[in-house]
């Protein structure tokens, strides 16, 4: 199928996925919500990504449906209001716990595939 | 907490066009400098949608829905970046890393200044 019409699909699905999950509470003032979409949709983009999916599930599930699960922008603007609220230690925490959580997803992911399909 | 259907439609078809838009400009752009591109547009463009809604107001809740959590939240993109760090290696990857985080702080600054600077000159 056309990449645009995959990508699109798969753009509405992750975004109301996100919508829906970003309601959870704040803990501390560290917005969980973001935190949780960007590590969980950065494992699963690593497990297609990772697998050598065809061409039409990685523009449906990777380019779409995880590229649209995970967001950069709420994700700078909520460390840009902790900055604004002079919360210099709640925002390290929040750039900690999103690199650290969603590169240690990447890399999991990536282990994972690894045990899966080239039987290491 | 509550499930709201026109919400989540609106949020969808926000959506839809960001990861089309994200898509497109990939095409032109590839790789590590195209994502780079994307999150730091998508950081000014929210910057500018939610200052303006909490300075001023204009922006309704429905508005905010569509273009910030919709179209700004899957324009841009984390699972990208973060496997796109991954597989650049240690030096290129920390890089592209600190390159995306302060660039993208600096994107939601500029569009607090867009607002701020734009809105202080219309009421001269």
């Amino acid at each position: 199928m056309e990449h645009v019409i995959l990508v699109g699909i798969g753009g509405a699905i992750g975004s109301m996925l996100r919508f829906e999950l970003s309601k959870i509470r704040p803990f501390r003032n560290i917005p969980l919500g973001t935190a949780m979409v960007n590590i969980l949709g950065s494992f699963l983009f690593g497990c297609v990504f990772f697998s050598r999916s065809p061409g039409d599930i990685y523009y449906l599930l990777d380019v779409g449906m995880f590229g649209g699960f995970t967001t950069f922008s709420t994700f700078s603007f909520e460390t840009f209001r902790m900055i604004e609220d002079h919360e210099f230690r709640t925002m390290m925490l929040n750039i900690g716990i999103n690199l650290i959580g969603s590169l240690a997803g990447v890399f999991i992911s990536y282990l994972l595939i690894l045990l899966l399909f080239r039987g290491a | 907490m509550k499930f709201t259907p026109s919400e989540s439609i609106l949020v969808g078809i926000g959506g839809c066009i960001g990861s089309i838009a994200r898509y497109q400009v990939n095409e032109c752009i590839p790789s590590l400098i195209g994502t780079f591109i994307v999150n730091v547009i998508g950081c000014v463009a929210i910057g500018i949608l939610m200052y303006e809604s909490i300075y001023f107001g204009s922006f309704s809740r429905n508005s905010r829905l569509l273009l910030g959590a919709g179209m700004c939240g899957s324009f841009t993109t984390f699972s990208a970046f973060a496997t796109q760090s991954i597989e650049a290696g240690p030096v290129f990857g920390l890089m592209f890393i600190t390159a995306n985080i302060i660039c993208g702080l600096l994107g939601v600054y500029l569009g607090r200044d867009i607002i701020l600077r734009g809105v202080a000159s219309w009421n001269m």
